[in-house]
Formats: structure tokens, C-alpha cells, sequence
């Protein structure tokens, strides 16, 4: 028994340093890449197996959007909508799947959740959104006042939406981004099923699309239930490459509109040198928390605390190509304040920041909350989320993922001159649309 | 047989050292206050929820909305000690939130933090309960943006239609207008006095629950409870939040000529919470109206073709006023067959319930209910609620082993029992055709609800 003790405590010295790594610092499940499939690229989001519920959700994502058709705005959409009945099925009454579709201006999207014993069936399933429609004629010509519906519902009643409709087709002419998404009423109610059928054949191809597979499966068992897909000679649509119209300033305002008063400015630039999407969307979100502070540099310091012009404000950025990037400044005016007065104070505001750079301070405190907002890497729930978010980002915007050390580098490397150069360039012009939406003074 | 003893030792040692899972307990800190501590090792962060009980939108010698801009401008106007705006970047530094909600019969407040950030951050909540500056021009600020979008929101088609519900139900109490999105003119006329009135009667050292969720000792957690509410003053008044509401079936359309598009909604009674059965009840919303797969978007849409969609929810009034509805927007021709249609989709719902089979409509649930080990902010705000319904702190954690032994049967029971029977819904439909609901009470402005027989 002399060796007993020694012995235990060994064990459980191992048993602990064990338990801790395994709980603390083993690596998370990784990305994994599917290079043996029909369609033109794939992944895996692999689910721990302490959050597996049994599921897997299977993603089709056409990387063919709104903004590559050319013909009558929305007809991706309504195709979209079409494919998604024919593949999807009528539900069982025992609730045993979870489905739906998306349509953006790069991409359209499908998914399909089933009980993972049901793997091949969902994605012989989902595969069908490359074949013909296989509804009934009436039900698919009916199917015209669904999207009506839903226009209604999100375009109909929704002035702000109406005026980025309005809006887009300055900003972007001569662009396929100018194109509404959903479409126009009057357009919808008489769209063509042939003309559907058409076009639905020449977008959806398996070799512009990208298998997504979120679960508790291996690679193997996600060949072993792969689809027979028909291969077709017909080539992706490209979108053509982006030119940027004359950089001048528009306006496009809906001052009947009953809204809370509200000023959208829109500016698409030139980037002084290209960029990677990554590198853009990691320097417009810091670029969004610094001017959203009440810190020196911050326009929400200038307008809403020192100034009482806006009583909310909000930047953002939307990625058009390497080159080229759409900066927005969205406010609401405080009461007595018009919206003339304050797109006055955003202008001279913004100009004063570009011009004098972020301090030093500034740039140092906001970044060090920057990097507080990733993920902890043995955080198994939180990176799993990150990555879903992540991929599924990338891939409906036409690009490839990035792995989590790669962005977590590029995050790094920011320096405030990236941050002074961005405003610098924002500052120097472009394309810009100003909006109005709402009275020019509250209330009045 | 030392190398079996070695193994066994190995494994019982990493058993051992495995992440416990959350503890919990009832406590009272040093000055008398009670909570309950959810103890989670190796947690960084410390998650505090309260919930204090309040009637202000229940009584007519209050005006509503003081509290709505009450809540916002403790959190946006600064503190002894504090400018405004302020915080706000402190609390970004520390990574720290802090959030106060008006509920109808709760406030409820939400502070989380590192736990080494305890002492500032706490400091801090505390000054913005105890002497918020509630300065005059953040008052204006904070009102007209609401006023604002008040004011937007009424033209809505949905507005139209949720306060015709509400004049339906609540008729003239006060709790209406806390809901209403049409009282813009109400919400002019709250002064600082009001507001000052609002925080004196509500922020109490006496709330109804409290819960603290992280890696805390009851004594440490006790310790920052009582740094937390000191100088709050002691309750002045009892609250009464009895309500009577009328759920007789109507069928009501308000007439909206200036609108493009027609809605048609159903409201019934269901049990509050504090009865039980509320995870069957997730379920049910589910199977009725709860994606593509569900009885009323199979009914409405896609055998319908009517709207885009037609949902189902629960919607909740107050702690003892739990509301089903159905509803969604509709094509106008199609108002009259739909009505028709959501009733015997519902009918036959209630009759055969759902199959043997419900694992897939558990399954949403599994992770939410998972998550609640590790999560501090959801299993706080869990226990919460448990709480406030006069349950254990600890049912929170059991969730997931409610979720399991739920069956088929014991889900089709709680639809018999507690669900509404087809004929008891309330129906009301805003549409520009005053003839879309053939026999309906036909008005012009919600407020004639109230007189519809």
C-alpha cells in the first residue's frame, strides 16, 4: 500500500491536468473543406458532440444573384420561391424537417434541417432546386401573389424601404446593385412562368453553388449521402466588374413619408489601394465603434453629446469589390433641429475628423474592445456560432472563408494610419446620394 | 492489478475535475435582502437580474409612458458624479452592460460584468438607481424620440390592429394606453416630476426577485447585492395588478380606406405561466404557427394561397394575462374564406393535436435549454422568471429534464385543457374594404371597439 498514495495523487494530478485541457484548451472543431462533391465548393461547420441534438441543417447557396440578372427586377426572387416549393415537398404532420430560401443580390440561398438518420433523403431533396419546377401550373402562377405579399408586407408599408429602393438605382446606375431584389409591385403580378422556368435553368447551377453542412458529420458520411447531380455545359453567370458612375452628389428624399424624421447619407468610394473583403469589413467595424463613441474623433460625440444635433446615429459599410466600398451615416435629428441643419453638422463634423485623424487615445482604447468581442477559442458554443456566422456570410457574398487565426491576424495588424486612411479617402469623394426621409423639422 | 486501481483512479479524478455545473441557492445578504445566487465556477463574468414590482400602468392617476421614459433616461442622462454619456464608454472599456426595461407589472434590471470589475461597476449602477441626474434637456431628448416614433408607428396598418385588439380587451384600463402605440399626446405631458415620481415608488431595495448568476461565495454575492440597492428607499405603497379583461368573442373590422393591405387577427385567453405546462405550450405555438411546416402556414398559404405567411404566438399583457393569437396579413379578396379557413385549421389542430412523434419539435429547445449551464445571462433571466412565477430559482435548471420527459400525450392534454376552443377567439381584421368581414362589427377608430357587441 506504500505505493498507493504516490500513486493516487499521480492520477489525479494527470486526471486533473487532463480534465482542464480538455475543457479549457483543446482546439475547436475546425472548418473542414469538401473537395469531392458536384458542386463548386464545400464545407463542413462541424457540431461539437456535447451540442449535438441530432440535426443537421444542409445549405445550397447559388452564388448568382439580383444584382447578375438582367430582364425584370425580382424574378430571381419569385424563381427562388418556385425552386424552393418543388424541392422542399409538402411538410409531414410529424414536423420532422425545417426549411426555407433567401434571395440577395450576389447569391440565392436554401436550407434544409432534418434528423440526421435522414441526411441523404434531405439533400436528394434540396438537389432538386437545380431541376425543373415540378409544381402544378396554377399553384406556381398563384404563387405571383405570395411575393405580392410579401411586398406588402416588407415594401408597401415601409418608406425607409422605398427609398433605398429609389435611392440604389442613383447610387449604383449603370450597376447590376441598382436592381431591387424583391422587384416592383406591378412587375411581379405579371411575371411569366416560362420566362421563370428560363431563367431559373441558365442561374442555378450545381458548379456555381456552394454545399454548406452544419452538424455532427464527418466528410465521409457527407460524400456517402451526396446527390446525383445532372451536369449541364451551361456556364455561371459572371458579374460584370464593378464601375463606379460620376462621382457626384444626388438626392433622393420622401418628405411625405410618416416616419420619425431621419437623414441617410450614402457615399460609394474608391479605396486608395485594394483590399481584401476581410480587411474591409475588419476596418469599416472599427472605423463604425470609433465614430459611434462619445470619445474625441467620434461623431457621436460631436453631434449627439457636444452639439444636441442628432438624438441617434449609426454608421456602417457594405463591401461592393476590392476596390470599392459604400460608407452610410444614418441620424435622427433632435426636435427643432432640420434635417438641412443636420446633414450640415454631419458634413463639417466628419470633415473636421478626416481632416485632424483619430487620436492616437481614441484609436488605442476602442481597438483594445475590438479585440475583447472575439470568441474565446475554447468557447465551443461561441465559436461554432462565429463560424456559421462566418461562412455563411462569405459564401452569400461570393467569397471564400476565412479561418478564425487568419481574420484574428488581420485584426491584429490594423493600425490607426488604416483607420485615418479610410476616413481620408471616405472624406475625398465619391458617389453619394443624400436622402431625406421624413419632415424637415419634427413635429412641424 | 496497481495498473487496474492506477486507471480506475485516472478516471474517477478526471470525473472529478470535470466543469460542475450551476448551483443554486436562496440567499439573503448581510442587510436583509433576498435573492438567489446561481453559483458557476470558473465563470469570468457576474450576471445580476432584478425585477421590481410596480402597477404604474395599471392605475389612473399615472401617465404611462413616464416609465418608458423613465427606464431610458437613467440609463442615457448620467448620475451624481456621472455626466451623461459617460458610462456608457466606461462600461465598453470594461466590456460591462448594464439595462433597465418597463415591463407592466415589473421593471427589470440587468447589470453584467468581470468579476474584477465588480467594485466600479457596481458603484456605478448603484449611483444611476439611487441619483439618477434626470436632467431637463435629456427628459426632451428621450421624449420626442419616443413621441417620434409613436407617432410613425401609428399610421401602420399593424399598429391599427394591435390597439383595436387592445380596446377590444383591456377596454378603458390604464393598462391599455401602456401598450397603445397611439399616445403621442400623453407622452408630451411628461414632466421630470412625474419621472422623479416614477423612480421614488419603483426602485426599491425590495424587489420581487432577485438573481445573481457567476463565480461568487453567497457572502461575496450578498456583499454586492447590498452595494448594489444601498440607499434605495424602502417601499412606499403595495401594488395591485388585478386586472379583468374581456375576452368575449367579437368579430370586429376596422375600416382603414387609406391602407393597401388587409390583416386579420385572433385573440384568446391562456393560463399565465404560474400554472405550469408552459413548455408544452412552446411546442403547441410550434406545431400551430410556428414555420412552414405549421398547421396555420399549410392552411393559410399553402393551400390558401392568401397571405405570406400566418403565425401563431403567445402574447403577454401582464404576469396573469397570457394572450393566443393568430395572425397575418391577408390578400382583401380573400379576408371572408380566410376567417373561414384559420378556423378550421385551428379546430382541427385542437382535435387531433400533434403525433406520437415530437422530437423534432423539441429539438430547437434542447440547445436553448443546454445552454442554460454555461450561459449566466440566460439562466439568470430564466430563474427570474421562475421566480415571478412563485417557482423555485432552481426550475431553470431542470429545463432540460422537463423538456425530455415531455410526451405526445401529455402535450395533446394541454391543448384539450388549456387552449381555446375555436369558437372562443376574439377576431379583428383591418382592411380597406368595410365588407371584407361579412357581419362583422364594422368601426372607424379602434377606441369604437369597446362598444362592439
Amino acid at each position: 500500500m506504500q505505493i498507493f498514495r504516490p500513486l493516487f495523487l499521480v492520477a489525479l494530478l494527470f486526471g486533473c491536468v487532463g480534465g482542464v485541457y480538455h475543457f479549457y484548451f483543446r482546439e475547436p472543431e475546425t472548418l473542414i473543406t469538401l473537395d469531392k462533391t458536384p458542386f463548386k465548393s464545400g464545407y463542413i461547420i462541424p457540431t461539437p458532440k456535447s451540442l449535438d441534438q441530432g440535426q443537421i441543417t444542409v445549405y445550397l447557396i447559388v452564388q448568382t444573384g439580383e444584382a447578375e440578372m438582367t430582364g425584370q427586377e425580382g424574378m430571381l426572387h419569385y424563381i427562388e420561391h418556385l425552386a424552393a416549393l418543388s424541392a422542399f415537398g409538402k411538410p409531414d404532420d410529424a414536423f420532422k424537417r425545417h426549411a426555407n430560401a433567401w434571395t440577395n443580390s450576389k447569391s440565392v440561398g436554401y436550407w434544409f434541417t432534418s434528423a440526421r438518420a435522414d441526411l441523404k433523403t434531405s439533400m436528394a431533396n434540396l438537389s432538386k432546386i437545380f431541376e425543373p419546377f415540378s409544381l402544378e401550373q396554377k399553384f406556381s402562377i398563384q404563387e405571383r401573389d405570395i411575393v405580392l405579399r410579401e411586398y406588402d408586407l416588407g415594401v408597401a408599408n415601409n418608406p425607409e424601404a422605398q427609398l433605398y429602393a429609389d435611392a440604389n438605382r442613383m447610387l449604383y446606375v449603370g450597376s447590376g446593385l441598382s436592381r431591387s431584389v424583391i422587384g416592383r409591385s406591378p412587375d411581379i403580378a405579371r411575371f411569366d412562368l416560362a420566362e421563370a422556368q428560363a431563367m431559373h435553368a441558365a442561374s442555378h447551377l450545381a458548379q456555381d453553388t456552394v454545399l454548406v453542412v452544419v452538424g455532427n458529420v464527418s466528410a465521409d458520411e457527407v460524400y456517402a449521402a451526396l446527390p446525383d447531380i445532372k451536369k449541364t455545359d451551361l456556364k455561371p453567370v459572371v458579374m460584370p466588374e464593378f464601375k463606379m458612375a460620376e462621382a457626384v452628389t444626388g438626392a433622393v428624399d420622401k418628405p411625405d413619408a410618416v416616419v420619425a424624421s431621419k437623414l441617410i447619407w450614402r457615399r460609394v468610394f474608391a479605396l486608395s489601394a485594394p483590399k481584401t473583403f476581410d480587411e474591409i469589413v475588419l476596418q469599416c467595424n472599427l472605423l463604425r465603434d470609433i465614430l459611434t463613441s462619445n470619445l474625441q474623433g467620434g461623431l457621436e460625440k460631436a453631434l449627439r453629446y457636444d452639439q444636441f444635433m442628432a438624438r441617434e446615429l449609426g454608421v456602417g459599410c457594405q463591401f461592393i469589390d476590392n476596390q470599392h466600398v459604400e460608407f452610410q451615416f444614418l441620424a435622427h435629428p433632435d426636435k427643432k433641429v432640420s434635417l438641412t441643419q443636420l446633414l450640415a453638422g454631419f458634413e463639417k463634423s466628419f470633415a473636421e475628423i478626416a481632416a485632424a485623424g483619430i487620436p492616437q487615445e481614441t484609436f488605442d482604447r476602442v481597438k483594445a474592445r475590438f479585440d475583447q468581442d472575439w470568441p474565446r477559442k475554447n468557447d465551443n458554443i461561441a465559436m461554432r456560432k462565429w463560424m456559421e456566422e462566418h461562412v455563411l456570410d462569405r459564401v452569400s457574398q461570393q467569397q471564400k472563408p476565412t479561418s478564425f487565426d487568419d481574420v484574428l491576424k488581420m485584426s491584429d495588424a490594423i493600425k490607426l494610419s488604416d483607420i485615418d486612411d479610410f476616413l481620408k479617402t471616405i472624406q475625398s469623394g465619391g458617389r453619394t446620394v443624400v436622402s431625406k426621409l421624413g419632415k424637415e423639422i419634427e413635429g412641424q | 492489478m496497481t495498473r487496474i486501481i492506477f486507471v480506475l483512479l485516472t478516471l474517477f479524478s478526471i470525473t472529478a475535475c470535470k466543469k460542475a455545473e450551476p448551483i443554486s441557492s436562496d440567499e439573503t445578504s448581510p442587510s436583509g435582502i433576498k435573492f438567489s445566487l446561481m453559483q458557476m465556477a470558473d465563470e469570468e463574468n457576474v450576471v445580476v437580474q432584478v425585477a421590481w414590482p410596480t402597477d404604474w400602468a395599471f392605475r389612473s392617476d399615472t401617465n404611462a409612458d413616464a416609465s418608458y421614459i423613465g427606464t431610458d433616461l437613467i440609463l442615457a442622462g448620467g448620475a451624481e458624479g456621472y455626466a451623461a454619456g459617460q458610462v456608457g464608454e466606461k462600461f465598453a472599456d470594461l466590456k460591462a452592460e448594464g439595462s433597465l426595461r418597463a415591463g407592466a407589472d415589473f421593471v427589470f434590471g440587468f447589470l453584467k460584468f468581470k468579476k474584477s470589475d465588480e467594485k466600479e461597476v457596481v458603484k456605478i449602477a448603484n449611483a444611476h438607481l439611487v441619483s439618477p441626474t434626470l436632467d431637463q434637456a435629456w427628459l426632451d431628448r428621450v421624449r420626442d424620440g419616443i413621441s417620434s416614433n409613436m407617432a410613425a408607428n401609428v399610421v401602420k396598418p399593424e399598429s391599427q390592429l394591435y390597439d383595436t385588439v387592445r380596446w377590444a380587451i383591456l377596454g378603458t384600463h390604464p393598462l391599455r394606453k401602456f401598450y397603445a402605440s397611439s399616445s403621442g399626446a400623453d407622452i408630451n405631458l411628461v414632466t421630470r416630476e412625474n419621472v422623479k415620481q416614477w423612480v421614488a415608488e419603483t426602485l426599491t431595495r425590495k424587489p420581487k426577485a432577485l438573481v445573481v448568476a457567476g463565480a461568487l461565495t453567497a457572502q461575496e454575492a450578498g456583499a454586492m447585492v447590498d452595494e448594489l440597492l444601498a440607499k434605495l428607499p424602502e417601499p412606499t405603497r403595495a401594488t395591485n395588478t388585478t386586472i379583468t379583461a374581456n375576452f368575449a368573442p367579437r368579430r370586429i373590422l376596422l375600416h382603414a380606406p387609406q391602407i393597401t393591405t388587409s390583416q386579420l387577427f385572433f385573440a384568446a385567453p391562456v393560463p399565465p405561466t404560474r400554472d405550469g405546462n408552459d413548455v408544452e405550450d412552446l411546442l403547441l405555438i410550434d406545431a400551430l404557427g410556428g414555420g412552414d411546416a405549421s398547421a396555420l402556414f399549410q392552411a393559410v398559404r399553402t393551400e390558401l394561397r392568401a397571405s405570406y405567411g400566418f403565425s401563431a404566438g403567445i402574447d403577454v399583457y401582464a404576469q396573469t394575462l397570457r394572450i393566443l393569437f393568430m395572425n397575418g396579413e391577408i390578400e382583401t379578396s380573400k379576408m371572408a374564406q380566410a376567417e373561414k379557413t384559420v378556423r378550421q385549421a385551428y379546430h382541427a389542430f385542437h382535435q387531433s393535436g400533434v403525433k406520437t412523434d415530437i422530437s423534432f419539435l423539441k429539438a430547437p429547445y434542447l440547445e436553448a435549454f443546454e445552454s442554460l449551464k454555461v450561459n449566466p445571462v440566460v439562466l439568470s433571466n430564466t430563474a427570474l422568471q421562475a421566480i415571478l412565477d412563485d417557482q423555485p430559482a432552481f426550475r431553470a435548471l431542470g429545463l432540460r429534464k422537463e423538456l425530455d420527459a415531455i410526451t405526445a400525450d401529455g402535450v395533446n392534454a394541454r391543448l384539450a385543457k388549456s387552449f381555446p376552443k375555436v369558437d372562443d377567439f376574439l377576431v379583428v381584421a383591418i382592411s380597406p374594404d368595410a365588407n371584407a368581414l361579412p357581419g362583422a362589427c364594422v368601426i372607424t377608430k379602434p377606441e369604437e371597439a369597446v362598444n362592439c357587441p
